[in-house]
């Protein structure tokens, strides 16, 4: 299955990536390859095969859903992260 | 104090019987960080202040008569992808060039408790994507026993720093080889245990369901001991597993006749397997005979020819997912736009480096409707057709052995222009990932003078086995 740059152009946006032309090019080559090797996946029948998302067959692991208090040296190094903050809120350019 | 001697089992001897204290042993390796890492480039940040503080500690404890763990005053080196507070954590992203976290990871907390002295943090491929710490968003690290090739990756940075003298031991996480190839290509053991062994929390996380935390050492005995201490169910990752805990170094010295070991007849048969480092593990698996007393029998993992394909589909999915939280709102670098849309693609742009926007843009293709099935779920399928493999092996085997690496390090600058050949190297590491199943990297060897590594995967959750193995192997 190949690749073209319009679909590299419409996955970067979907991926948040902003791409020079050259970085465009190069990424639809490379992912053209990438994706044709793949394909020998396609040689294998699995109708009837289970998919697996993790090894070790965990289920359900669960806990309260509690509130617990984070310290005010724990808020202020957190706070100290922000790009841009107003107080203790994060800053952020107007969304609507 | 002889440093290229020096075992975590036997500076820990020596704090006990006083032949020398933490702080001199501390000074040590910090002046061995200070004369080679110019050169070798495997530390990202050092922290020799706080490392010297450690040291006093321990040595007060010493003094006071107290005893001490098999940690507390040796040095060691985090891979700078585990949350350290107030310490810089970078993942060697210039999306993460200035981020102090605000908390510490389980694992190096794990280690704070136990007294253990951090000298510095590592360098790796950028989010530890890749094979050489060539992606690293800051620096390529160089390999100690041949600075014109590469250290492997991505923990190449850990692998150097234990391998060039600069750490007793260091920690790496392993999504598709990333602590067995620079194990190998480094000429020291790295271990990477069981999926759900050790703690993921505080690590930056990758592609999460095939992460796994480990550790670089120069011996078996120094990996089973760190084992005893970073091992272990935490609250903190649903993931990590309540099953019992060995006591590793204990039985490590105990014989291995009798033990069934098989070989992956693909594995040998694959074309990109150099035909000198497989001489060499063949000369290994002789060894394992003779140890064992019993014929080492091919077996087959059939579908073990298709993972890295399976790989190179799943991690990048899950990459594309983990990695969309550094949107330069919340903490890292942030380029202003003229809205949020592009404040999001223009700091994206510049703060990840080449091969992360591959992966990126991959995983986004693989996940986005009408590719999902054909994809992603066709993936997540042979998944357990591979696990299937080693389940039956593992009805007729206790341990399977493999080369680690198809080749010994490769030259800077060697791969860099072709990612698939890249890829490749981690042909004979992703299987024990996808399976989540335990694998250790021992030397076995040399080829032209570079070290040659042999990896032994076993059951889940049976690291005892394969350490014991490996013991035998190393010291016989």
């Amino acid at each position: 299955m190949s690749i073209d740059n319009k679909q590299v152009e419409h996955l970067s946006h979907l991926a948040r990536i902003e791409l020079t032309a050259d970085e465009k090019n190069t990424l639809t080559k490379d992912l053209g390859d990438i994706l044709a090797y793949f394909e020998k996946l396609k040689a294998l029948d699995t109708s009837n095969i289970e998919p697996t998302s993790q090894s070790i067959k965990l289920n359900n692991i669960t806990r309260l859903d509690e509130v617990k208090p984070c310290k005010d040296a724990m808020q202020k190094k957190i706070i100290d992260n922000f790009p841009d903050s107003s107080g203790r809120f994060i800053k952020v350019n107007k969304v609507i | 104090m002889n440093l290229a001697k020096l075992t975590i089992a036997s500076a820990h001897q020596g704090l006990v019987d006083k032949e020398f204290s933490s702080t001199e042993l501390t000074r040590a390796y910090l002046d061995q960080i200070e004369r080679s890492d110019g050169d070798i480039k495997a530390f990202i940040t050092t922290t020799s202040e706080a490392a010297l503080k450690t040291a006093a500690e321990v040595d007060r404890a010493i003094s006071a008569g107290d005893l001490i763990s098999p940690l507390a005053g040796i040095p060691y080196a985090a891979k700078d992808i585990f949350c350290t507070e107030g310490i810089k954590t970078t993942a060697a992203s210039k999306i993460l060039e200035n981020f102090i976290s605000p908390y510490e990871s389980t694992t190096t907390d794990r280690l704070k408790k136990e007294n253990a002295v951090l000298v510095g943090k590592t360098n790796l491929d950028e989010f530890a994507m890749g094979s050489s710490t060539e992606n690293s968003g800051f620096f390529t690290t160089k390999n100690p026993l041949d600075t014109t090739r590469v250290p492997g990756g991505s923990s190449g940075g850990s692998a150097a720093a234990v391998a060039a003298g600069m750490a007793l031991y260091s920690l790496g996480t392993d999504t598709g080889g990333s602590i067995r190839q620079p194990a190998a290509f480094c000429g020291v053991v790295g271990l990477k245990p069981t999926y759900g062994r050790t703690s993921r929390y505080g690590v930056i996380s990758m592609a999460s369901s095939l992460d796994t935390i480990g550790h670089m050492t120069k011996t078996v005995e120094d990996a089973a001991i760190v084992l005893e201490t970073i091992a272990g169910h935490d609250t903190h990752d649903s993931t990590t597993s309540h099953v019992a805990l060995d006591h590793y170094s204990a039985e490590l010295g105990k014989n291995i006749k009798g033990l069934k070991i098989g070989i992956p007849r693909q594995y040998f048969e694959l074309a990109g397997l150099n035909s000198s480092v497989a001489d060499t593990v063949r000369l290994a698996i002789k060894k394992i005979e003779e140890l064992t007393g019993n014929k080492v029998v091919e077996l087959s993992l059939p579908h073990s020819i298709y993972a890295l394909a399976v790989y190179y589909i799943l991690m990048p999915a899950e990459v594309s997912s983990n990695l969309a939280r550094f949107d330069g709102v919340k903490y890292g670098l942030s380029e202003k736009g003229s809205d949020l849309l592009s404040s999001y693609l223009a700091t994206r742009a510049k703060g990840f480096a080449t091969e992360t926007k591959r992966r990126i843009m991959l995983g986004t293709y693989t996940l986005s409707h009408g590719y999902y099935d054909a994809y992603y779920k066709k993936a997540l399928q042979v998944r357990s057709l591979i696990i299937d493999d080693f389940n039956k092996a593992f009805e007729s085997v206790d341990v399977i052995l493999a080369p680690t690496t198809p080749t010994t390090a490769f030259k800077i600058g060697e791969k860099t222009s072709d990612p698939l050949s890249m890829y490749a190297s981690d042909i004979f590491t992703v299987p024990a990932n996808l399976a989540g199943l335990p694998g250790i990297s021992i030397p076995c060897g040399k080829v032209d003078n570079l070290p040659v590594g042999l990896q032994m995967i076993g059951r889940a959750f049976d690291e005892k086995t394969i350490l014991r193995a490996a013991y035998n192997f190393e010291n016989n």
